[in-house]
């Protein structure tokens, strides 16, 4: 691993963890914690190994981009970009509140967030325009894009799916945070996904399944697209939504949580635990 | 002020005007881009494709995926432009509200076959909630030419000379002749095509070749009409309409979109925020599917929209 150590980046993943949970807790609005915490590697290996870009320079325009296409997940994405130092820890208390650059969702008024998301299934088609765009100008910059796995019920997310492999989009790498959950239910139950490899390959991806909470497994899967020329690349990463909290851990009732101050307290003092 | 040659554009109509305006366009600006959804012929992009076929992108049937995936383009400083039949605006709501519009980007997103222009094809193809729907979302400009010079300084304007998403509802048969050599093209004005101090009517695009015939006959007939074009239907020239409301008796307006929120609603709201008046609203009626008929006209004319409706409405204001 190039510059930072894996710990460092279990540390980075954990310490995201930490702050996303004091947003939900010290703001009174509780939030997405599930598929917040199943993202938290894959996010922090994304900004501390994978990504070129530059915190100093958001706009820098040979970097590549990243959609958050799961918008929900936005108090861990606005904390992972924290400590990459695109801002200071005080913009994280702007969550939610009147006029904020974020809520439960995205904006691009967020330093280094690229995209507005929320509504699902929007993602995977603007990363779509970003990759052609970037393959118009001859850049050899990527574009990732990160759902979560019961956004692909989205028909959208297919139309964009069949896009890639027509326009040949090898610079686009596409993650899916497989918790296995839906917000109401499990995926399988609610609206079977699977057989999800053979899907994406159908469709003309080249494809990997990993675990998505191994920072090792996170980073040389990603230090290796494309996995095809030619190709658009696909990553299952398998997660266990709620990941951090023995409380929520893999529990599908944790899409979003709102819970009194004392039981914020707890989760606080058991992040802590993880945290160097 | 672009510099248009219109020479390029004479004699031409209908998609064979469209194809050659973008195709022009196309030649003055190397980021700009055709998207479909297999219908770019059909939108009139084909000489477009002809010339550039290595910025045409066709998405299929997929409207929704190609409207995200323009946005996505703009960010990277591509003028992308966005074909698709009128009533796709329906489908493509979201990706238009959150991923243009939201993020404000400079998408060139355009309707063709637009109103009920489909007529025998069916209600599914009547393109009449388009201006509805898009007159809710921040920041988009919604332009609706009404002859063929207009056709050309208002596409050209939009696209090389203005910054921001637009949609260009692009009506199948334009109206000659409504303009001297003194005209120019700006987005948000609205152009007096007669003044007259006894009603105002107030159209735009195909709807002005209706809105000129009842101006003629009343004229004729002694009665003093202001008639209106307004290319720009979002954000409307809200001085012109004060002025008319203020100036005459009243305001009749035309259109070929759902009373629920187009036009009319427009010049209603301005009229009721500002200096209240009567307004007649003609349009395809609230709460009402249209139907199936031969041709527009004949769809116009089962809902009252036509020449004599508009005359009587126009008494009526003045009685």
């Amino acid at each position: 691993m190039d510059k930072i150590s894996e710990k460092e980046m279990v540390n980075l993943a954990n310490k995201a963890r930490l702050l996303t949970a004091k947003m939900f807790g010290e703001s009174g609005q509780g939030g997405h914690i599930g598929g917040s915490f199943s993202a938290a590697e894959i996010l922090t290996v994304l900004y501390n190994g994978i990504l070129k870009i530059d915190p100093k320079n958001p706009e820098w325009e040979l970097r590549d981009h990243f959609i958050l296409s799961k918008g929900h997940a936005s108090a861990m994405f606005a904390s992972v970009l924290q400590l990459r130092g695109f801002f200071d820890e005080k913009f994280l208390k702007t969550y939610s509140k009147l006029k904020s650059a974020f809520g439960k969702h995205t904006t691009t008024h967020i330093p280094g967030c690229e995209f507005s998301a929320g509504s699902l299934g929007h993602g995977l088609g603007f990363a779509i325009g970003l990759a052609l765009g970037k393959k118009l100008d001859k850049l050899n910059s990527r574009v990732f894009c990160l759902m979560g796995d019961g956004e692909l019920d989205e028909g959208s997310v297919w139309e964009a799916a069949m896009s890639a492999n027509k326009f040949k989009l090898d610079n686009l790498i596409a993650i899916v945070d497989r918790n296995g959950c839906n917000m109401e239910d499990p995926t399988e139950e609610l609206m079977p996904l699977e057989p999800l490899e053979d899907k994406w390959k159908s469709f003309g991806w080249a494809l990997k399944t990993i675990d998505g909470h191994s920072i090792s497994s996170l980073y040389e899967t990603l230090k290796s697209v494309p996995f095809e020329p030619g190709k658009p690349s696909f990553i299952i990463a398998k997660t266990v939504k709620g990941k951090g909290l023995s409380c929520f851990a893999g529990d599908y009732r944790c899409h979003y949580v709102k819970q009194d101050e004392q039981k914020w307290a707890e989760n606080y003092k058991e992040l802590s635990k993880i945290c160097n | 002020m672009l510099d248009i040659n219109f020479k390029k554009f004479e004699n031409l109509s209908g998609k064979d005007l469209y194809s050659r305006i973008f195709s022009e366009i196309g030649a003055q600006n190397k980021n700009v881009l055709m998207l479909g959804s297999d219908a770019i012929k059909s939108n009139g992009g084909g000489e477009f494709i002809g010339r550039f076929p290595e910025r045409t992108f066709d998405f299929g049937i997929a409207e929704a995926n190609m409207v995200a995936a323009g946005a996505g383009l703009a960010k990277l400083n591509k003028i992308p432009l966005v074909g698709m039949y009128g009533f796709l605006v329906l489908r493509t709501a979201e990706q238009i509200r959150n991923d243009v519009c939201y993020q404000n980007l400079n998408v060139k997103l355009f309707g063709t076959h637009i109103g009920v222009s489909m007529a025998a094809e069916g209600v599914t193809h009547h393109g009449v909630n388009d201006i509805s729907i898009l007159r809710s979302f921040p920041n988009i400009t919604i332009i609706q030419p009404a002859s063929p010079k207009e056709a050309v300084a208002a596409i050209f304007t939009a696209v090389l000379d203005y910054n921001g998403p637009v949609y260009l509802r692009m009506p199948d048969t334009l109206c000659e002749g409504l303009y001297d050599d003194t005209y120019y093209f700006k987005i948000g004005k609205a152009y007096t095509l007669q003044d007259g101090k006894d009603v105002t009517i107030i159209a735009s695009g195909a709807m002005i070749s209706i809105a000129k015939d009842a101006a003629n006959q009343l004229t004729s007939e002694g009665i003093s009409v202001r008639l209106i074009n307004t290319p720009t239907i979002k954000p409307m020239d809200e001085d012109a309409i004060i002025k008319a409301a203020k100036e005459t008796k009243g305001i009749i307006t035309i259109e070929d979109n759902d009373l629920a929120g187009g036009l009319g609603a427009e010049v209603s709201q301005i009229v009721c925020d500002n200096y209240p008046t009567k307004v007649k609203m003609f349009g395809l009626p609230k709460d009402r599917f249209t139907v199936i008929a031969p041709s527009a006209k004949d769809i116009f004319d089962y809902f009252g929209i036509h020449v004599e409706g508009i005359k009587k409405a126009v008494k009526e204001i003045l009685s």
